[in-house]
């Protein structure tokens, strides 16, 4: 009852412009949390997986909740701008993977690394960055997260390292990363992702192999998401089972659709890392519903049926909202609300983005070098020359 | 952190004991440093002042296996995280390798950041010709390096200038490509006492002219530069005076220098050990005819350079696929039309 009460004078204190609605939502008694089962993780040279049940409070659903819907809503817009001819050159999208961007956020500190590939949104915007600075770096201006300079696949934030290019390469990259945590020894990890297209790439298993030989604090996570630009996994590999291709670095096959489950094996992997054990290996079984980029349909390589089975069965948004909602941590009214503001906030930010000018031309040259005196660059031709400035 | 940072920072001070020991018993004028010790005393220095900075490589301290592609990554990486690295490569051609990494993660990051992620690495190694080790380990990578945008390149000739450009390489926030000579690393120079000091830094961007001249400037990097001077040696005896101009720097190129040079000598020679086909002297022939100097010239700029073949492994042959005093010497007639 007092509960309750609390509840309802929170919403009226700050009530005055709410609707009716709301005031009926907060009075209701909500389950502070909820305990549920996750699937086992099928594990490679371990003894022990993650535990099969995880602990939901109502504070980190919604959140987990909002940013999973964020992230999606945010992907969904950048479809339409790129349409729009607004975004231009690379857009890869990762609706339907925002369980794994979200929930390996949920199981590490903002103080540790991440690293990933192209498909980087959903990242960015977990790793702290806003939608503002995602959607303006994607439409190429001023206002964006790396001035317009980079677009959709290099953005970066602090202990977030990209958006890289280049497929794979990223990987080496991130066991440097962890081994400057093992170098500064604050226990800090760092997350390495690759897709299952890169994961059949030499230069990851050179950084596994360095990575065990140093027992560097790197978790590498392949995000599974079953094809390969257009090819399927089978197609592709001689082994599917990416969680055992560490070979000697033990390995968990997580279910990448369940944000609870990534949550799990993210801690379990943190703490495995954090405890000095060497690298360790994430497969996140995920599922992309756009095409591998903008240009690529998605559909020549994959049966329309296969892609609305996983959205009426898998979808991860819908799997944390059921669970919410039967287990009394959320109403539907409530969530509804979320997504209300979800896209109004997406919205603002678009119009942001199609509104804020380009970059400005004086500025082509700068940030060549970084802690340099301004200098000289060439242009075009030998009587344009632009100032760089780091 | 202990095993990671001894593993690549401990064997160094064992030869920096060394080093120290020589100093007290040779008067420092007459100090004679080879350029390899100027090189391991330059990079002992800056591990000494800076805990960030440590060595990563093949067969780099005490570590066996490390792999190309792999190992230059996870260095990249490092850097971005906050470190330091000096990354080794056996020679310059496995960095073909790692090229990716080199380009793509370290040089572009800085822009593609919009000024965010600095990454203050120093890849070094031997680059060029060596001696009898044919085409797939003897390209000179000067002009693919310095190529791109968001690099340094660097290639010292001389122990100080060893010394002082991989301790500014360390020094730099950016990632900077020391390209050292395998055949130079036994030879013995002068080191003049600034040199031997722990702050002796050699700017990277900055020409040295190693002799005065009036008759024609003759620009050339790395032991190539070595070369000039002999040739500029026998024909001092003909009356002719070569300016002889060490780049020390690839990129940012010293063309100020260059052009004061050609100003005053109306005359121009570049001299260097890769391919003549967009190389460093057709960089500098390029940029020759858009400045002051090219109302200067009275000849049109000449460049030597090696052979266009992959490098052969018979010795008469490999002789005569790098530039020789003799070629050098030839073109520099050839350019005064005696």
């Amino acid at each position: 009852m007092r509960k309750m009460l609390a509840a309802v004078s929170r919403v009226l204190s700050g009530a005055s412009q709410k609707p009716a609605s709301r005031v009926l939502v907060a009075s209701r008694n909500f389950a502070n949390d909820a305990t549920f089962e996750i699937k086992k993780c099928d594990l490679h040279r371990l003894e022990e997986g993650p535990p099969v049940t995880t602990v939901l409070t109502r504070e980190d659903g919604l959140k987990y909740y909002r940013m999973m819907q964020t992230v999606r809503r945010m992907e969904l817009k950048a479809d339409q701008l790129y349409k729009q001819k607004i975004i231009r050159g690379f857009c890869h999208l990762c609706d339907g993977q925002e369980a794994c961007c979200v929930g390996l956020e949920a199981g590490i500190n903002p103080t540790d690394h991440l690293i990933t590939a192209y498909r980087a949104h959903g990242f960015t915007f977990t790793r702290g960055l806003s939608v503002r600075e995602i959607l303006a770096e994607l439409t190429g201006r001023k206002g964006g997260c790396a001035k317009g300079k980079g677009g959709s696949m290099h953005m970066y934030a602090k202990n977030f390292y990209g958006g890289n290019g280049i497929v794979g390469a990223q990987v080496p990259l991130g066991a440097g990363i962890a081994l400057a945590c093992k170098y500064n020894g604050k226990d800090e990890v760092c997350l390495t992702l690759y897709g299952d297209g890169a994961a059949n790439q030499g230069q990851i298993f050179e950084a596994y192999n360095m990575a065990a030989l140093w027992k560097l604090p790197c978790i590498f996570i392949c995000e599974n998401n079953r094809y390969g630009m257009g090819t399927s996994v089978e197609r592709a590999a001689a082994s599917t089972d990416y969680y055992k291709r560490g070979d000697f670095i033990p390995g968990l096959r997580v279910d990448g659709m369940d944000i609870l489950c990534v949550r799990e094996a993210t801690r379990f992997a943190a703490a495995y890392c954090r405890s000095g054990k060497g690298p360790i290996l994430l497969e996140l079984q995920t599922y992309r519903y756009h095409g591998h980029s903008m240009s690529d349909p998605g559909v020549s390589y994959r049966t329309r049926e296969e892609i609305q089975e996983v959205r009426s069965k898998s979808d991860p948004i819908m799997l944390l909202k059921d669970r919410m909602v039967n287990s009394s941590l959320a109403s539907v009214e409530e969530l509804k609300e979320i997504d209300v503001e979800v896209r109004k906030e997406i919205e603002d930010a678009a119009q942001f983005a199609t509104a804020d000018p380009e970059p400005p031309l004086e500025e082509l040259g700068y940030h060549i070098y970084s802690s340099d005196p301004p200098f000289e660059v060439r242009g075009a031709n030998q009587w344009i020359k632009l100032k760089s400035v780091s | 952190m202990a095993a990671v940072s001894g593993l690549v920072r401990r064997p160094l001070r064992e030869v920096s004991g060394l080093l120290k020991r020589r100093f007290h018993w040779t008067a420092p004028a007459a100090l004679q440093v080879t350029v390899r010790d100027a090189i391991n005393q330059g990079m002992d220095e800056e591990l000494e002042r800076d805990e960030k900075v440590f060595l990563l490589g093949e067969e780099v301290a005490q570590y066996d296996g490390a792999y190309k592609m792999g190992f230059a990554g996870i260095a990249v990486g490092a850097a971005m995280a906050g470190l330091r690295p000096i990354c080794e490569f056996m020679t310059f051609n496995f960095s073909m390798q790692a090229i990716d990494q080199v380009i793509n993660s370290a040089a572009k990051t800085y822009y593609m950041s919009g000024g965010l992620q600095p990454v203050p690495i120093v890849f070094r190694g031997p680059n060029g010709a060596s001696a009898g080790v044919a085409a797939q380990h003897s390209q000179c990578f000067a002009a693919w390096y310095g190529h791109c945008p968001g690099l340094k390149v660097v290639s010292p000739w001389n122990s100080e200038d060893a010394k002082g450009l991989i301790k500014s390489a360390i020094r730099d926030n950016n990632p900077v490509v020391v390209l050292e000579n395998e055949l130079m690393y036994g030879v013995p120079f002068e080191f003049p006492p600034e040199a031997q000091s722990k702050d002796f830094l050699i700017p990277i961007g900055k020409a040295k002219i190693e002799r005065q001249g009036t008759h024609i400037t003759v620009v050339s990097h790395s032991r190539p530069v070595g070369h000039c001077l002999e040739a500029a040696a026998v024909l001092s005896k003909e009356g002719v005076e070569c300016e002889v101009i060490n780049m020390r720097t690839i990129r940012p190129m010293d063309m100020e220098t260059i052009e004061a040079s050609v100003m005053k000598t109306n005359h121009l020679v570049t001299v260097e050990g890769g391919w003549p086909q967009f190389g460093v002297g057709a960089e500098i022939c390029a940029r020759i005819m858009e400045g002051p100097a090219f109302n200067f010239l009275d000849a049109p700029a000449v460049r030597v350079t090696g052979a266009d073949v992959p490098m052969p492994y018979a010795k008469i042959l490999e002789d005569n696929s790098i530039p020789q005093v003799k070629d050098i010497i030839f073109a520099i007639k050839k350019t005064l039309n005696i």
